[in-house]
């Protein structure tokens, strides 16, 4: 998205804001279909304890502490040969959809599993759907901050990409401390 | 000690503290009496949500 593929050798430069819109509506969007697996997920298997997901946040807490990169992701990446095959704005679109599913492209983090097992124990769909779609949204700013800073002030949408990685690298504290305060919360 | 293990070190050292200070908040909460758990943990819950977002800068 950040360098949408030329389609047959032209690339509309107007055509960038209406495939940042498309990708962002995709993002959030994809990540609401992954509420309506895990509710269906929820249904199909009936009754889960809370303290499972509980259980799953707690350990998720101590695994990002001691070894934050390592947990189990897809190693699957959107083909970029789907820009010249779809167009910019299709790809877009599959593109943000893809990621905002969270799972099909590697996992945007641990605590992804946490939200999905407290999903899958949720008595409040409404919540579920809610919690989900603030996935979706916080997934899709990061990219949408980049494209605009790059277009606008004519930045290096690599350098900026990077320096996104490292802010957000620097909320694994937050994210830690708010697994394990959940993960009490759910086993007790 | 290396740099590579200092640093090692030191992640693990603010890791670990992070996470006990979510454990003392946990059980803070839940001891402080609140008269229901649910507002609260939908609030972490929404926090943890933008934060599993905010983390996941790919892009691909």
């Amino acid at each position: 998205v950040i360098a949408l593929p030329s389609v047959r050798g032209q690339e509309r430069q107007s055509s960038r804001p209406t495939a940042l819109a498309l990708y962002a509506f995709a993002v959030v969007a994809g990540a609401l279909v992954t509420a309506a697996l895990v509710q269906l997920g929820a249904a199909l298997l009936g009754h889960l304890p809370p303290a499972g997901a509980g259980a799953v946040a707690l350990a998720s807490a101590v695994a990002a502490a001691t070894t934050p990169d390592l947990y189990p992701s897809s190693a699957w990446r959107v083909p970029r040969t789907w820009g010249w095959r779809f167009g910019p704005r299709w790809y877009a679109m599959l593109f943000g959809g893809i990621l905002g599913l969270g799972f099909l492209t590697a996992v945007p983090s641990i605590s992804f599993y946490t939200l999905v097992a407290w999903g899958l124990t949720a008595h409040a769909p409404a919540n579920v759907w809610l919690v989900f779609a603030l996935f979706g949204v916080a997934r899709a700013i990061p990219s949408l901050v980049v494209v605009t800073l790059a277009n606008t002030r004519h930045r290096d949408p690599v350098a900026l990409l990077d320096q996104a990685r490292e802010l957000a690298s620097a909320l694994l504290a937050a994210e830690i401390w708010v697994l394990a305060a959940i993960g009490i919360m759910l086993l007790i | 000690m290396g740099v590579g293990q200092q640093v090692l070190g030191g992640r693990l050292r603010w890791g670990l503290t992070a996470a006990s200070l979510g454990l003392a908040t946990g059980a803070l909460m839940l001891g402080s009496g609140a008269p229901s758990r649910g507002p609260i943990l939908l609030w972490l819950l929404a926090a943890l949500a933008l934060l599993a977002g905010l983390r996941g800068v790919r892009t691909d």
